[in-house]
This record gives structure tokens, sequence and C-alpha cells, in this order.
């Protein structure tokens, strides 16, 4: 089933996503939150704005356009009969609206941007670290079977913990223990690499002037 | 060489800049309880306040910084958000810190997001006479979700013997990544990263 006829034909759903029950949100949030971060990205990537295009802005982005279509008054006026990803995708627009003009940018002022053409759009990242890409690729190819099935699972296809368990037939708390697996050889990996977190950040390419930051503080010790 | 990985940053890595399924999750969890994201790791001196008593903190809140010198200020320039960031002590019933208490920070994630960097200066000290809150240091920087309402850190500050009493100056700094001591004692902060910054007072009595 689409996600956007979802709560056409699952009163019920549409019943305890009004309550504010737990299950629905999350069923809700799963069933729209790839196509929410695509659209996302096509937005910021129209308005220029890289730094709202980087993972943690995006995260931010992501919470925040959830976090108002969860509010009580976001979910009580939805109607259930609309396409509620369209519904999402005016949320996710007044937010990014909203941080564009925090940040002193001029905002997107056309309607041409509707969400599932845009959603649809390339929303490939290409702006990564060629050194991390090569370690990470290194390292992928040297995962045993179990560990690449999770790694498909949960960082390729961003399935939820529950989603994957099911699939790889795993309990959850192994799962987390494979997840751990993959973050703690992935360190060490780029540790023998001589990657430096600290030289990697200075070497980025730097964002665009956005705003003007005077110094913060003049020169001191830290404890 | 740094090599203080957070688990998000492993995250990102393994997704290839993208949002995988653990980033997912996370984004749920805050958007669920509108939030903001839970820190990674703690500091051997950072008190982790444990979640009913963080609750109880936002019922007893007290302000304890001052009125500030200097509003929060946009760095993009649209304007001044006054109070976006405070600064209190969970068991103070006063506006004060003493000993003993744990500072914490509350952030309006409406007006205020990204990275948070803190650290104090006692007011008639030299600059040079920074005690640093955020990053802590073990590198762990706090990160503020935007959202719609206040949030409270879930990591605060021990007052300590390093803060003799007396009045003191606490710059906070919001920043789309995280920044290094380094960064923030000279003109070195990357001037695009840096959100918003201000500065509050806040007084430590025997």
């Amino acid at each position: 089933m689409s996600a956007a006829a979802v709560f056409p034909v699952d009163r019920d759903l549409l019943s305890a996503f009004r309550r504010g029950q737990r299950e629905a949100l999350e069923r809700v949030y799963r069933l729209h939150v790839r196509t929410i971060e695509s659209y996302l990205r096509a937005l910021v990537r129209r308005a220029g704005s890289r730094d709202l295009g980087q993972p943690s802005a995006m995260a931010d982005l992501l919470q925040e356009v959830f976090a108002r279509a969860f509010s009580d008054r976001a979910r009580q006026a939805y109607d259930g009969v609309r396409d509620y990803g369209g519904y999402l995708g005016t949320i996710a627009r007044n937010c990014v609206i909203d941080q564009l003009r925090m940040r002193g940018r001029e905002v997107l002022t056309d309607g041409s941007d509707h969400w599932f053409e845009a959603s649809a759009a390339t929303d490939r990242d290409d702006d990564h670290d060629p050194q991390v890409t090569t370690v990470l690729t290194a390292y992928l190819a040297d995962l045993q079977p179990p560990l690449q099935a999770v790694y498909e699972q949960r960082f390729v296809r961003g399935c939820s913990q529950e989603e994957a368990s099911a699939t790889l037939g795993l309990s959850r708390r192994s799962l987390r223990t494979a997840e751990e697996h993959l973050r703690r050889g992935l360190r060490k990996a780029l540790v023998r690499a001589g990657i430096s977190l600290t030289e990697l950040r200075a070497s980025e390419r730097p964002l665009p002037q956005l705003v003007a930051a005077a110094p913060v503080a003049s020169s001191g010790a830290p404890k | 060489m740094k090599t203080t990985w957070s688990d998000a940053e492993l995250d990102q890595i393994l997704a290839r800049g993208r949002l995988g399924g653990p980033a997912y999750d996370r984004i749920f969890e805050g958007a669920a309880r509108g939030t903001g994201r839970r820190p990674a790791r703690r500091a051997a001196w950072a008190a982790l306040i444990p979640g009913a008593a963080l609750a109880s903190a936002l019922g007893v809140w007290a302000l304890v910084g001052h009125a500030p010198p200097q509003p929060f200020r946009s760095k993009g320039g649209s304007g001044v958000q006054p109070a976006a960031v405070q600064i209190g002590c969970a068991a103070a019933t006063r506006a004060v810190c003493r000993a003993g208490d744990t500072l914490m920070f509350k952030v309006d994630a409406r007006v205020a997001a990204g990275y948070l960097a803190a650290y104090a200066v006692r007011a008639g000290g030299g600059a040079n006479e920074r005690i640093w809150y955020f990053p802590a240091s073990d590198g762990e920087t706090p990160f503020v979700h935007a959202g719609p309402d206040a949030v409270v850190l879930d990591r605060g500050v021990a007052i300590g013997p390093e803060h003799a009493p007396g009045d003191y100056q606490v710059t906070v700094v919001l920043s789309a990544e995280p920044l290094r001591r380094a960064q923030l004692e000279g003109a070195g902060a990357p001037a695009a990263s840096v959100r918003a910054q201000t500065t509050l007072r806040l007084r430590v009595e025997p």
C-alpha cells in the first residue's frame, strides 16, 4: 500500500494517529520519512543552501517537520482524506522557508516545487571526503556476510530496527550489538588510515558565507 | 590526532552521508517527544541529569543568569531573539548557583539550534582563565535539535571548586558543526558555522 493511500483505507490508523498513539505516529513516520527527506534535499538544493543539506542539518529539518506534524493541532487539522504526503510536504516547505529566513536568505518564492515532483529528483549526495569513502569501501568489502546484511538493512535501506530484525531473524538486542560492531570497526579503520576528524573538518570546502559571525572571544587557554 | 568519532558521525559515514536507519530512529524519537537529541556520551565532569530530575528541574526552573548584557543574536542578522538561551541550576531556589549544584542549559529550539559550546570567565579575571563547559574534555558537544519547544540539555555541569564565588560571564555559541575549543579561543571559529551566540551572567555563591 502506498504511503499516500494509507489513511483513507485504514480508519483505525487515522483514529490512533489523531489520538497521538506512538505506534501510529511511528507507522506514519516510517511511511513518509524517506520521501520527505528527498523533498527537503530538493528544496535546500534549489535554495542553494549547502549547510542545510548537511546530514546533521537535514536531521534537524526532518525532526522539525515531524514534530510539527505530530503536534496535536496538526494531527487534528488533517482531514484524513487529502494526501497526507502532500500535507507533510507543505509542512516541510514551511520548515525550509523558516530556516532560510533565520539565515537571512531569500526564501522559495514560486510554487513550482510540487512536493512529489521534487522528491522524485535525484538526491544522491556525492559530497563526501574521498579519503573516508575509500576507507569505508574497503571496510565494507571485508565485512562478514551477517554484518553486511545488517549494514544493508540499517544503513543502505534505512530500515527501522523492527523491520531489520524481522528481515534478518535477529533479536533487536543482537541487531544493536551488530551495529555497534560496525561502528567500532569503522572507527578503527579510520584511525588505522590516519584520518583525523579534526583535519577532515578543517579540509572541508568552506561553506557559503551565509552569516557574518564575529570572533567569539579573545584568546585564552582552555582549562 | 582526534579520534573521537561520535556514533552519529560514524552512522553518517556508514550511510554515505545520508540518513540511515539509526538516524531515522533518533529523529523519530525526537519528533515524538518534541525534544532535543541526546548527547552520545557524557564527560567525566558532567552530570547526566536523570529523566525524573530533569522533569523536576523543568518544573522549578530558576533562571540564574542575570539580565543578559547582550540578547541572543542570530548571526543571520535577521534580528534579536531575547532569552533564547538560559542557564540555571537545577537545585536553585533563588538566582544563584552554589558548589555542588548542577548548571543546566535551556535553549528555545524554535529560534536556536545546533551544536552548543559554552565557557565561563570570572568577572575581573583574565580572558585566559576560562572554565570550559562544552566541548567537554573528551571533545563531546551537546546538540540541540530545532523543535517546537524549549529544550533543557540532559547534560549539566557540576559546579565544583573551579568556580570560585563571584560573578561570571558565560558565553554560549550554537553552531552548525561541533567546534573545538581552539576554534573558540580566537577568530578561528568558522563564520559560516556559527549560527548564534550570547553572553549570560552567572553568580556563584559559597
